[in-house]
Parts: structure tokens; sequence; C-alpha cells
């Protein structure tokens, strides 16, 4: 799977591009050429490095001073931190942080309309007005804590220790952050797409986008005017607002990009369709294999692309864009590691070995335990790759206990590769735990044979079947008010869950049509325990990226119709 | 020596004597029979008898032989019988074993005459006592004033139940919270979460700034940051975060299952439905003290090293 890195790499810069045309047209006098003898490009490099992680263009860390005897440099906290990416500033702990991106710095702040975010945030400003900064009030403000009316700034804000080429750097940052809309807006519409490819079925396809377009259609564009006034009437009380102060919310498009063939060819696929028509982000989406190369065009590109369904994510602690609802097959991987090591408390001279299959779901698995075993500082494992060309049966079991005698075998297998399992507890060789995934069983779970279930447990990524009644109730309620059948659970109550999150988020945006807003508001989302047909709880965070944090560990009571046991909490240390 | 007091208290009170009145007589250890004869209960009053504001009080409850009661439940309600009303704050009973009871947040809110009303349920038998008390107004307002905080902070006196759960720290290790808190050291106890935005990275800055403060003995203290998001911070990104904050020995993270974390946020009060919506706290304990400073707002260093100077003189 090749990558075509230069092709991102004009994308990115034609981005980088428009955005300094932008902001020398917004300038009216045009862009500098230099910013503290820096090219313009290299200020804002080293601005957003300022910002976002707190390192000095010497590649010093930032260092400011806060609560008045408090010291905190680049490593603690961030501009970003408190601003947000976006610089659409935060409300937590009671703490109002005003915004800091260019459009909102340098025009006055009187009233709490001009705080972007949710009503809480609004709400809490009741300071008295200042007029626009400049880049000199800026400047005072970021080294003094002073804003343009002499004001002394919180205490909670750091008064940076800067030289005068730093300050221009990070003033030259701000002035731009957010500065224009993000592509896929325009006066009128914001446009959205789906991803699925060509090994999605057409009932699979419609599952995740109907309930989707529903929502668009129903719940957002044909309220648009509702929404508007309400959004006036919810923020300045009733008379506060006059009708033509509403904001002018945009018209949702939701487009469908279908990609064909090979994994390898989607980012030139991807490519082609964002050039022709770009859009703000990506909702949803499917594909039954890795959802790699999507996962990169968008981190390349800066396109938020919010909870594509998929077992095979990318599992990265650093990437930006993209947020999943878990880590897949993966986190099943992770949870047998710390379940075997803290919970059941393996012995640490007990050998354990993983058997998997060479397929993406099997490798996936196998990682993921491979790497928390490891993490946890656990005896090296052994593994078993079975090749899809050999089969699994008594004799394979009997070789593999033979060499294995007595051991936990973490065995990442489907139904049809447990033959001639049975056997296992009645030889000498008796492994002494066997680990699943339900996953990979299917959902009924039954072929696990009678003889092993005393000593076998199985990774459960879903509520419980007792505990789902409220959140089915909400869905298929839902499903029915929008008219739309449900011929795929799994996938049509995904599309519903993100609805959901979409409703409060497109309206917190109000008309700031920022990506990087979108995902800051995203990540402020309050955890979220009864609109999620599969999972418990999801929960959020800047930076978190995988929103269900769980897994249980089930075990299988005996005879034709077992019952699922509870064994662990739903997340695992 | 019950009626003695009441007697006098009335006095008092008829005469309009509220605001200068003259000390209240110290009442070291009343003692009195419960209504229906079943139990004695002796109180034993820290200082000078009940005073305006937080109260801790020690009661020992026998049977009618003499013997100690054990495993009785002992509920304690101020009430202020002129003004017909009790207070918001609920005593804290907690079981010290041989029949004592301490009983901590007693709290008064003005001066006039109170009574404690406590009830004692053991078994079948269900009993009730009220002892009298003159409160006198605050004289100590001075005082008050002096360790008044700085604005935009709210201190208070509080008396927690720990509970005895196990958390996780960031080195994946039990750590038994009680036994932490009790380790002899003064504690100063917070909430934070590992992708917090704006109030955890200057509360964790706040604990990082008192340790260089302090220098080489930067452990003499034991700095205790709860995780209020448990699904998230894990004892390897925990350990990361306090990296950040040049941490060491002396300071611990904690995280734990949801309900054990739950157990210690409703028992420290400080319990939010969303950890968006957490405020910034600080608890403060000396060793072997019964009562905490809890203080509300974001702190300077130097408000950290007068806690801990004063826990230090405790």
């Amino acid at each position: 799977m090749t990558f075509a890195y230069g092709q991102v790499r004009r994308l990115v810069g034609g981005t980088m591009l428009s955005l300094l045309f932008f902001w020398g047209a917004a300038q009216a006098g045009g862009a500098p050429e230099t910013v503290a003898g820096l090219p313009a490009h290299e200020a804002l490099r080293l601005g957003e490095a300022m910002y976002r992680k707190g390192i000095l263009p010497s590649g010093g860390q930032m260092k400011g001073m806060v609560q008045g005897d408090i010291e905190m440099d680049g490593t603690m906290s961030t501009c970003a931190n408190c601003h947000m990416r976006s610089g659409m500033g935060s409300m937590e702990g009671g703490v109002l942080t005003p915004p800091t991106s260019g459009s909102k710095l340098y025009a006055p702040l009187t009233r709490q309309q001009d705080i972007p975010g949710p009503m809480m945030n609004r709400s809490m400003f009741n300071s008295p007005p200042r007029p626009a900064y400049t880049d000199a009030s800026l400047a005072n403000a970021l080294l003094y804590g002073v804003d343009p009316t002499g004001r002394r700034l919180r205490e909670t804000m750091p008064r940076y220790l800067l030289t005068e080429d730093e300050t221009k750097i990070l003033v030259f940052y701000l002035k731009q952050l957010s500065g224009s809309y993000s592509p896929g807006v325009d006066a009128a519409q914001i446009r959205f797409a789906s991803i699925v490819t060509d090994r999605v079925s057409a009932e699979e396809k419609s599952a995740m986008l109907l309930p989707l377009q529903a929502f668009l259609k129903e719940e957002w564009n044909e309220r648009l005017l509702v929404l508007g006034s309400q959004w006036n009437a919810r923020w300045y009380g009733s008379g506060g607002g006059k009708p033509g102060d509403a904001p002018a919310l945009r018209k949702a498009v939701l487009d469908v990009w279908e990609l064909k063939g090979p994994a390898s060819t989607w980012d030139k696929q991807l490519e082609t369709l964002y050039r022709k028509q770009p859009v703000f982000a990506l909702l949803g989406g499917t594909t039954p294999g890795p959802w790699g190369p999507v996962h990169r065009f968008c981190e390349e590109n800066r396109i938020p692309a919010i909870f594509p369904s998929t077992e095979l994510p990318t599992v990265s602690e650093t990437d930006w864009y993209t947020i999943y609802f878990s880590k897949g097959v993966y986190q099943e991987g992770e949870t047998a590691a710390k379940y075997l090591s803290r919970v059941f408390e393996l012995p640490q001279d007990k050998r354990v070995v993983q058997v998997f299959r060479d397929n993406e779901r099997g490798r996936a698995l196998a990682r993921g335990f491979a790497d928390t075993w490891k993490q946890l500082g656990k005896a090296p494992l052994s593994e078993r790759l079975v090749p899809a060309a050999e089969k699994i049966g008594a004799e394979f079991w009997d070789r593999l206990s033979a060499a294995h005698p007595n051991a936990a075998l973490v065995l990442w297998l489907a139904p049809e590769d447990l033959s001639g399992l049975g056997q296992l507890a009645a030889g000498a060789n008796r492994p002494s735990t066997l680990f699943f995934s339900s996953t990979l069983l299917g959902a009924a779970l039954g072929p696990l044979p009678d003889a092993v279930r005393d000593f076998s447990f199985i990774t459960y990524p879903n509520r419980l079947p007792e505990e789902d009644q409220y959140a089915r109730s909400l869905f298929t309620n839902w499903m029915k008010i929008k008219k739309i059948p449900i011929t795929n659970a799994e996938i049509s109550s995904k599309s519903y869950f993100f609805t959901r999150l979409l409703s409060r988020t497109l309206l917190d945006m109000g008309t700031d049509y920022h990506r990087d807003f979108f995902l800051d508001l995203l990540d402020s989302a309050p955890d979220q325990t009864n609109s999620s047909l599969q999972y418990p709880r999801l929960s959020f965070g800047p930076g978190q990226r995988y929103a269900s944090k769980g897994c249980y560990v089930v075990t299988l009571t005996k005879g034709e119709k077992p019952k699922l046991v509870r064994q662990s909490d739903w997340v695992i240390y | 020596m019950k009626s003695l007091i009441t007697l006098l208290c009335l006095l008092l009170c008829s005469a309009g004597a509220y605001a200068r009145g003259p000390q209240a007589p110290a009442a070291p250890k009343p003692s009195q029979s419960t209504d229906k004869g079943g139990f004695v209960l002796e109180m034993t009053l820290n200082g000078d008898g009940l005073k305006n504001g937080v109260n801790v009080l020690d009661l020992s409850l026998r049977d009618r032989s003499g013997k100690p009661v054990e495993g009785a439940e002992i509920t304690v309600t101020p009430w202020m019988p002129v003004m017909g009303h009790g207070v918001w704050e609920k005593p804290v009973v907690t079981e010290r074993g041989g029949g004592n009871y301490q009983v901590g947040n007693v709290v008064i809110i003005m001066g006039g005459l109170w009574e404690l009303r406590i009830g004692v349920a053991k078994g079948k038998l269900q009993e009730r006592a009220s002892f009298p008390f003159y409160v006198a107004e605050k004289e100590e307002a001075k005082k008050e004033a002096v360790e008044k905080p700085r604005e935009g902070l709210q201190r208070q006196t509080a008396y927690y139940n720990v509970p005895n759960v196990t958390l996780l720290n960031q080195d994946g290790k039990k750590v038994n919270l009680r036994a932490l808190i009790d380790s002899g050291k003064p504690v100063i106890v917070n909430f934070i979460f590992s992708t917090c935005t704006t109030i955890c990275p200057v509360m964790s800055a706040s604990f990082s700034n008192l340790r260089g403060e302090l220098g080489a003995g930067a452990d003499r203290v034991q700095l205790i940051s709860i995780s209020i998001d448990p699904e998230n911070d894990r004892p390897e990104r925990m350990k990361q975060y306090l990296s950040r904050f040049n941490s060491g020995p002396g300071w611990e993270f904690l995280t734990g299952s949801r309900d054990d974390i739950g157990r210690v946020l409703k028992a420290f009060n400080a319990f939010v439905v969303d950890k968006m919506s957490h405020e910034p706290l600080y608890l403060f304990r000396a060793p072997n003290s019964e009562e905490w400073i809890r203080i509300k707002g974001l702190v300077r260093k130097s408000d950290l090293m007068n806690e801990l100077q004063r826990m230090e003189k405790k």
C-alpha cells in the first residue's frame, strides 16, 4: 500500500497558501513579507508550535507565570490547552477562557453573543466590554496580562516571558488563527461526506446512511430558522435578541463517496473526490477492512472524520483528526492481556501462546494483546500464526498442547477453526486457560464446546444482553419516528448515536465554521451512557480518539443455550 | 448539671444578653440518660463548649449497667428551639470502639440557645436525649478575619469519612486511600484528569511549584491527585502526565473503578455528574487530625505554603 505523499503535500500546501492569501486580503495593506525577519509561512509554523506545543522558536519551553507566583512551562500547559486548537476558547471548572482566534481578538468583545461555543460558555461572560485588540495591545496582554482598556486579565492567564521577536511570531499566528472558514463551507451550505467501499452491501450502506440523512434533513435543514431563533432566545433571554440577530446557520449537504478496488488506490480516489467537491468533515462511513488509508488521508489534509464504523481502525496515541468508537478488535486483545495479568493474575512464569490466522482481524487482535503484554512487563509470548492454507483440527490441538503443555492459550480464531477443540480438556497437557474474542466467535458464542467452557474466557466489547433495553428503546423509537426500517441494528445504531452528538455540536458551532472548533466541541462532549446501543459508556476529551474505553470479559455457562456471565468491570486497568 | 445550664441559658436569653453574653460556662462532660432510660450518654467537647462554627465532640455510650455499647446507630441534630430550626450541615458520626463515637461536622450557625438532639438505636431500642448549650456570639471574628483567604477563594473547615477503597497509582500499584492519607504526613488532595483543559494544568503546576519550593524535602508533604476521568486515566497515561509536572516521590495520581472513584468523590463532597463541570478544589489535612481545610478556587503557591506551615504547626 503506497501513499502519494507528494500529492498530499501539494494539497496541504494549497490550503496554507490560500490561508495566507486570505490573511493578506483581510489586512487590506497586504501580508507583511517577513515577521521578525522570517518568511510568513515559517513564522506561522513557529507560531503554531508556540500555541499548540508551548515550544519557542529557539526550541526551548515557553515560560509564564500564573496565579501571581506559579511558574508554568510549555510541557505543563499550552495556549491550546485552554483556548483550544481553534482558539474559540473553553469553559471548564467555572473558568471561562475567552476566544483567541484572530477574528475574535481583533474585534470588540461587548456582549455574550461575541463568545463562541455552547450556551454555558456565553453565559459565563459578564466582563465589561473591551475594544478590538491591536498588535501592540495583544503583546501587552501576553506579556503583562493587561487588556486594551488597561484592566488586568485573570491570574489564570499566564504572563509570558517572551522576547520581542517571539511575541511578534505568536501575535502573527493568533491573528490568522481560525481566520477564514474551513473548506466545505460557503454562504449557504456546509458540506459533509460519508465513505463506503465496494465491499459494503447495499443493505449495510442504507443502514448507515438513512439515519444520518434523516437527521440532517428533518432535524437540521428543515428546522434551520427555528434553531436560529432558538439560539437567539436561549442565549439572550426573551426580548434580548432581535429576530434579525439570528445566526445564518448553514444548510447541511451530505455526499456519499464510494471507494472502489484495492485499498492501495483509495488515496488517489479520495484526493480526486476531495478536489472536485471539498467537504468540511467526514461523517460515519464503513468498510469491512482496515480504515487506515482514509485515516491517513484525513490526517494529512486535516479533515475531521467522526465515528466511522470499523473493527480495524488505526491505533495511534497522537493522531488528531479521526474519532473512533473504539480501537476495534485491537482493544479486545488489550483487554485479554490486562485481564490475564492484572485480574486473573497469571503467574509470572506461565507460558502464554497466541494463536491467530494471518488476516487483518487476527493480526490486529494479536497486536493488541502483544503490545499490552509487553507494556505490562510480562515474560515474552509465544505466537503461532496459522497460514490460510493450514487446516485446524484435532491434530493441530494435539501438537499445540504437546509443544506448550498446560499453557494459557489465547485463541483468536473463528468458529470454523474450533473443530476438535473439545478434546483439549481431556489430555494430560490440558491448557490452564483459554481466551477468545466474541467478535470472532460471532454473536451466538455457541461454537465453544462444553468441555472447555470451564476454563475459557471471552472478550465482549458490547453492552451485555440484559443491559441494553433502555438504549434499544431510544434507538428503535427514533427509527420508528423517522420511518426507517431496522435492517442492520449494529450499523444504524452507530449512525443514530452520532446524530445525537452532531445535533448539539452543529448548534454549538453557531456560524464559527472551523474544523478545529468542530473537533474541540466534540472533545468537550459529556459522557454518553444511553444513546449508544453497543457501548455502555462513550467518553470524550481533547485528544481522546477512542470513545469506548472498555470491554467486558465473560464466561459461558454449559448447555445448548449458554448464558453470559460477566467476569470483569467494563474497564480493566 | 443539665438543669443548671438550662436555667442559666434561659436567664441569659431573657435578659437579652445575646450579643455580649458572658462566656458560656464550660461544659466539660455533660452526661444524661436517654428518655426511656436504656442508655447513658456522656459528651466530651473539645475546648470551651459548643462554639459558633464547626465542632467536633465525643460521645461515650453505656447501657443501664454501665457497660459500653458498641454498634449503635447514633444521629445528632443541632437544633435551635427558640427559633425552631436546625442547620443544613449533617453531623458525621464515626464509631471508635469501646462504646466511643466521634461526631464531626457539628455546625452551629449563630449564637444563642441550642440543643444537640441525639438519637440512639441499637437492636429494638430507639431512644433519645437532648443536650442544651448556650453558644456565644462569634468572638473570634477578628482572628477569623486574619485567616480569611484571598479574594476569589472559599476556605472552610470540613470533616470527611475517607472511604476504605483501594485505587491504582501511576505505576499501576494498588494504594489504599485511607492508609495513604494516614501516612503521617500533611496531605493535600485535589481532583483532576489528564485531558482537562483549563483548571487542572494550573492545579498541577501549583503542586509542581510547591515541590520546587520545598526542594529536596518535597516528599514531606503527601500530594494526592484523584482522577475524575478514571476510564481514560490509566496508569501509563497518568505517569506521563505527572512527568510533565516534575513529579516524584510524594505525589500520587490515583485512578480506579468508576464506582470506587464515585465513592471517593462523594465522601469528599466533590462529586460532579460530568467531568467537564468539576471545580478547582484543594483539601488539606494535618497528620493525625480529623479536621480538613477545604479551599475552592485556584490557589497561589504562597497559599499552599501557608497551609502547609499551618498543618506542620499542628
